[in-house]
């Protein structure tokens, strides 16, 4: 008799019997035969049970990942609104209470909700959410300026929330709750959010590349900058750490 | 032309067997499994084409789920779930080198942990999966003198580890291994 063959041989086997091979050895093994029962009984009880409660979450998820948006991705609500984009809107974006005000007398501010079974919840700076969360946004500035909003992890990769589109930053008067939510990816570990709003529109390059700056030392250092370095004096910031925890 | 949806789906159903035994074996609990499964599966999707070549796609599917839960199996451990951390589905020794060759396979689930990744996934490919060095060599990546250098290694650091344990098989210190 030959050597027992690998799991691995047993899965190309399953995938294509004609292919793989190993009849003759399996005709005279009753180990792995045996192996191999194990195997089709678990890929059955894929079949029955896994593959019902897991596909949609698995379509959900790659569906949101072909949208362009690397990490993120985000739902954008056009002026006039549809009802089809309204509803998924209503979905994945928590409502903040209504009696928000934002942060008075502050350069900028910003307040990030979470939307869970519960319904929504505020998120404490340094506050654990889990992987694939779904967050909102709120900002609110002392006075006029342009707004861009990005996040960093510990890699330093950066994604860019709001505006998710285009080389321009967003109008900010006053306060406003963004339009649209985004979905955490499903890295474990802490993300930074940087909110950072000034008199004459930066580009989005040197945000993100301060942003890079603020992960360069790892985990650690990404949970201690709680400023972006290298931007124009008299830009606002504000931010806000999640730890990501399954 | 197949919409992406049903492309998606037919992948699933066609892969998803291969990436929830290699979770089984790894977690030994079948939520944990379940949810192991959809979420490497995510991560398979961003390469359709690669995923769709049947000459390449069962490596990397082992590569992608055996990192992907030993990396859970880890987290667990720091969490003190050790149920999840501690069983370890050894394949039979039945490769017909001696009871000398790897003298005791629950070195594998006994000290897994205190290795580095890729250790630990030649580790999990010899005595988990039965692979041949070959096979692991192609799953990871690696040269096959480089399988056989850490998993002779493993072995050797296994041993001492096992060696300085306490008669209780308590542990004695929580270093990684090289």
């Amino acid at each position: 008799m030959t050597r027992c063959v690998s799991e691995l041989a047993l899965e190309a086997y399953l995938l294509d019997p004609k292919q793989a091979g190993i009849k003759p050895h399996l005709d005279s093994c009753s180990i792995c035969r045996a192996r191999l029962s194990r195997m089709e009984r678990e890929g059955e009880e894929f079949r029955r049970f896994v593959l019902p409660r897991t596909l949609d979450r698995v379509l959900e998820e790659h569906g949101s990942r072909r949208t362009g948006w690397r990490r993120w991705f985000a739902l954008l609500v056009p002026a006039g609104g549809i009802a089809a984009a309204a509803a998924a809107l209503l979905l994945v974006s928590p409502e903040p209470p209504a009696d928000y005000l934002g942060a008075k007398g502050t350069p900028l501010a910003m307040r990030v909700w979470v939307g869970d079974a519960g319904g929504a919840r505020e998120v404490a700076d340094g506050g654990n959410v889990p992987p694939g969360a779904r967050l909102r946004f709120q900002v609110a500035a002392g006075s006029p300026c342009r707004l861009w909003l990005v996040s960093v992890d510990a890699r330093g990769d950066v994604s860019r929330l709001y505006p998710a589109q285009g080389d321009v930053a967003a109008d900010l008067k006053g306060g406003a709750t963004l339009p649209g939510g985004v979905a955490l990816d499903d890295v474990a570990g802490p993300e930074r959010l940087f909110a950072v709003c000034s008199a004459e529109a930066l580009p989005v390059e040197a945000v993100e590349r301060a942003a890079r700056g603020a992960a360069a030392g790892g985990a650690e250092a990404l949970r201690r900058s709680t400023r972006l370095e290298g931007l124009p004096a008299g830009t606002a910031q504000a931010t806000l750490l999640v730890e990501k925890v399954p | 032309m197949e919409d992406p949806r049903s492309q998606v789906s037919r992948l699933y159903r066609e892969l998803g067997p291969a990436v929830y035994r290699r979770c089984l074996r790894l977690l030994g609990d079948r939520a944990a499994a379940e949810d192991a499964t959809q979420e490497v599966f995510v991560k398979l999707l961003r390469d359709m084409d690669r995923l769709q070549d049947r000459d390449t796609v069962l490596p990397w599917i082992f590569r992608v789920a055996t990192n992907h839960c030993l990396n859970l199996r880890r987290d667990a451990r720091k969490r003190g779930q050790d149920a999840l951390a501690e069983d370890l589905d050894v394949v039979p020794d039945t490769r017909g080198e001696g009871p000398g060759a790897y003298p005791d396979r629950q070195l594998a689930q006994a000290v897994l942990s205190r290795f580095d990744g890729e250790t630990q996934a030649v580790a999990v490919g010899v005595f988990v999966y039965g692979m041949e060095h070959e096979e692991i060599a192609g799953m990871l990546g690696i040269s096959r003198r480089t399988v056989s250098r850490k998993l002779d290694r493993f072995v050797e650091n296994a041993r001492k580890f096992l060696a300085r344990s306490d008669p209780g098989g308590k542990e004695s210190d929580e270093a990684v291994l090289p």
